[in-house]
């Protein structure tokens, strides 16, 4: 068959734009160590029971040590507990490790203008680590649309320098 | 590509020019510049624009996760 070199020439730069895209998502999981977020595999939680045993009967955060906090957190209908009723607060350039879970729908947790963004599924444990670059207010959105309230659903959290972080607030191990 | 145009066959007497038959033209000289042009500009522009909402938007946006 013969097929002109114009012809050609497109067919090779779409094969090589696939390349390109395969090549850049690559890059971005090895070179720039991206992360994406996970679930604590193996362990899942009874929806049913979330609010009242384990970890998430009392959302909240704890300290694991100088350098890292971990953020027990229930997305349900339709408030972030801890964040919507008041904000979170957080030190800033700290290790914080998220956990959340729903008792009830599917949420999201998304944090805009940020690459903090999961999704929440009942009776699993979605986990992700970051650390908050500087001292400011962000905020929290669900982007699942999740019951007649969803536009509604919101948090925010108030990030401080680490000197000014009130530790009176943490939950005991 | 051959054309079948009926008032050549039936003898008039005129050239396929004068009577304005658009020519043969063979594949490999059919030369469409300006559709690859278009395309080329617009194959920049999606590499651009990935690199842009990859790099920019979802890559370096702080805070992001660690682990």
């Amino acid at each position: 068959m013969h097929v002109h070199r114009f012809e050609k020439l497109w067919i090779g730069l779409s094969l090589v734009l696939i390349a390109a895209f395969i090549g850049i998502v690559l890059f971005g999981f090895t070179v720039m160590d991206l992360k994406v977020p996970g679930v604590e595999t193996g362990e899942t939680v009874d929806p049913a029971t979330v609010l009242s045993e384990g970890p998430f009967a009392q959302p909240g955060v704890r300290k694991i040590s100088d350098d890292h906090y971990e953020v027990y957190m229930l997305a349900q209908q339709f408030l972030f507990r801890p964040g919507s009723a008041q904000p979170l607060t957080l030190p800033a350039r700290t290790k914080i490790t998220f956990h959340m879970t729903s008792p009830d729908v599917m949420h999201g947790f998304e944090v805009p203008g940020s690459g903090l963004n999961t999704t929440v599924i009942p009776g699993q444990v979605a986990t992700l680590t970051t650390r908050f670059p500087e001292a400011k207010t962000y905020g929290v959105l669900c982007h699942q649309y999740c019951g007649s309230a969803h536009h509604n659903m919101q948090a925010e959290i108030e990030v401080v320098p680490p000197s000014e972080f009130d530790e009176s607030n943490l939950i005991a191990q | 590509m051959p054309t079948d145009e009926p008032e050549a066959s039936t003898g008039g007497g005129t050239t396929d020019e004068a009577s304005g038959k658009a020519r043969d033209l063979p594949l490999d000289e059919f030369q469409p510049y300006g559709t690859l042009a278009v395309t080329g500009a617009y194959f920049v522009l999606l590499l651009v624009l990935y690199a842009l909402l990859y790099f920019v938007e979802f890559a370096t946006h702080a805070p992001h996760i660690i682990e």
